[in-house]
């Protein structure tokens, strides 16, 4: 695994570079908005609606100035594993047959159902892929919290997110000694797995010392007497105009969210 | 081993939300319950450890093996029950979202469907490891808390697909039977592997570390470990199996 595959960090990367309009959309009202969207989209059914799913997504992917190949790398992680079923689904799904060619017949369902399938999830991927790319992860956190999702969950994720790209490397630096003490990965598997077995069992230990460190380092800040790891996002600006803006956008993608519930449904 | 977006209908990842919500909550209380018997740093003890050993998982997660005609990797869910009890089920939600940040694997919809298919066994796992281990030892119940997590997921994970997609359009019966024989007997020795894995993990922590094998489960529930472990140092040797 690569480094940055690791890191699973490319929101705030992203973010730095790039200052769109969608970037500078407030974490929660954009939260909002977008979960509204992604909730609607999830639940159309009907074929001529699809087309406006995903003219909405790439007008608001265009907004936000990230670059397409980005979109069509990351697309590669659920591409992969929707692709095979997308393969079989004209075979496999419904009783009304198109074309017949010995015992594989192709049928008119499993295609609607490939269609449903292939344009629902790329408009979704792309508005999730849209809110963590342009929304640094603290702030995230952050609006979830004021959603009323527990502190102690938050605080289980961004202490995992502080420490994920230090174990990837520790992960790497353990793999590459082992490589040069002679380990040769994928010729036994007999071999590997036992060893593999050591490798992470080494990383786990570890990460439990490192966890202790972790603890009493949070304890000398205060961890543990009330105070929350992460914080509500306030507005220090207190730029009254964006916050307006903010929650306009919000309450145009919910009435867009409403007509596509609306409309989709049967 | 993640279902991604746009193929689930509406009430059954809706459903997956509640379930997960359901359980996240009583996961969280549980552990709190449990500390309140020891002591309240106790519990805050346990959330750091939570999260580093989350994101090693999430970091072994890309463990791959060559299984012709593919390569597989392990899911480590029996491993997670096993090492982090309750919290195993947060832990899993957690990783589960930076896998959707970080890969796209899964989806913001279906994060709470694919919560529960790894965190119901993960759980299942970390009970029968707990029962199991007080008269069977270490190995064989970590084995068998790998094969039922590893197992139970493949069974939620495809029961979940087929119900999403028969929802809306009856399948052809032969085929739904063909496929899921074949998927389900495909997963055999990959059930099979993650049992053995997790049982050569968990040896390995018990001869090195113990430590992380008692502390989850009695703190969490208030109970007192019956024996105060010898900490190791860990070694990895040439052969990696960091014998002393």
């Amino acid at each position: 695994m690569e480094k940055d595959e690791v890191a699973g960090s490319p929101i705030s990367e992203t973010a730095a570079k790039t200052l769109s309009w969608i970037h500078r959309w407030r974490p929660l009202p954009k939260l909002l908005g977008l979960l509204g969207l992604v909730v609607a989209f999830a639940a159309v059914q009907r074929l001529a609606l699809l087309p406006v799913l995903g003219v909405v997504a790439a007008g608001l992917w265009g907004l936000s100035g990230l670059p397409w190949r980005l979109w069509l790398r990351r697309l590669a992680g659920p591409g992969v594993l929707v692709s095979g079923l997308i393969l079989v689904l004209p075979f496999w799904l419904g009783e009304t047959v198109l074309w017949r060619w010995g015992s594989l017949a192709v049928r008119w369902e499993g295609i609607a159902e490939v269609l449903r399938i292939g344009i629902r999830l790329g408009a979704i991927f792309t508005l999730s892929l849209l809110l963590l790319e342009t929304t640094p992860l603290m702030e995230l956190l952050a609006a979830l919290r004021r959603l009323g999702i527990p502190d102690l969950l938050l605080e289980l994720a961004w202490l995992t997110y502080r420490y994920l790209q230090e174990l990837g490397s520790q992960w790497q630096q353990m793999r590459r000694a082992a490589q040069l003490r002679g380990w040769r990965p994928g010729e036994s598997l007999r071999q590997d797995l036992p060893f593999l077995a050591s490798l992470l069992g080494t990383l786990l230990v570890r990460s439990y010392e490192r966890s202790e460190r972790v603890y009493q380092a949070l304890r000398l800040r205060g961890y543990g007497q009330g105070a929350p790891l992460v914080a509500a996002a306030g507005d220090p600006t207190r730029a009254y105009a964006s916050v307006a803006l903010s929650w306009g956008a919000t309450g145009l993608a919910l009435g867009i969210a409403g007509l596509v519930l609306g409309l989709g449904l049967v | 081993m993640h279902i991604s977006d746009g193929i689930l209908p509406v009430p059954l990842w809706l459903g997956g939300y509640g379930i997960t919500a359901l359980l996240t909550s009583y996961s969280l209380r549980v552990c709190r319950q449990g500390s309140r018997c020891m002591s309240e740093s106790s519990f805050h003890r346990q959330l750091p450890k939570a999260a580093l050993l989350t994101a090693a998982f999430f970091v072994a997660s890309s463990i791959h093996l060559p299984i012709p005609p593919a390569s597989v990797h392990f899911l480590l869910n029996g491993l997670v029950g096993l090492l982090l009890g309750p919290l195993a089920y947060p832990a899993i939600v957690v990783g589960l979202f930076f896998q959707v940040v970080a890969f796209g694997h899964g989806g913001l919809t279906t994060l709470g469907i694919n919560a529960a298919i790894m965190g119901i066994p993960a759980l299942l796992a970390g009970g029968i490891f707990r029962v199991g281990r007080r008269r069977l030892g270490t190995g064989i119940p970590a084995f068998l808390a790998g094969v039922v997590g590893a197992g139970l997921a493949v069974l939620l994970f495809y029961g979940v697909v087929i119900a999403g997609l028969s929802s809306s359009t009856p399948l052809a019966t032969e085929a739904e039977q063909l496929a899921t024989g074949t998927l389900v007997l495909a997963h055999l020795p990959v059930i099979g592997l993650e049992g053995l894995f997790t049982s050569w993990v968990v040896l390995f922590l018990q001869r090195v570390q113990p430590d992380l094998l008692l502390d989850s489960w009695p703190q969490t529930f208030g109970e007192t470990p019956d024996r105060q472990p010898t900490q190791v140092e860990p070694t990895l040797t040439h052969s990696g199996y960091g014998k002393r």
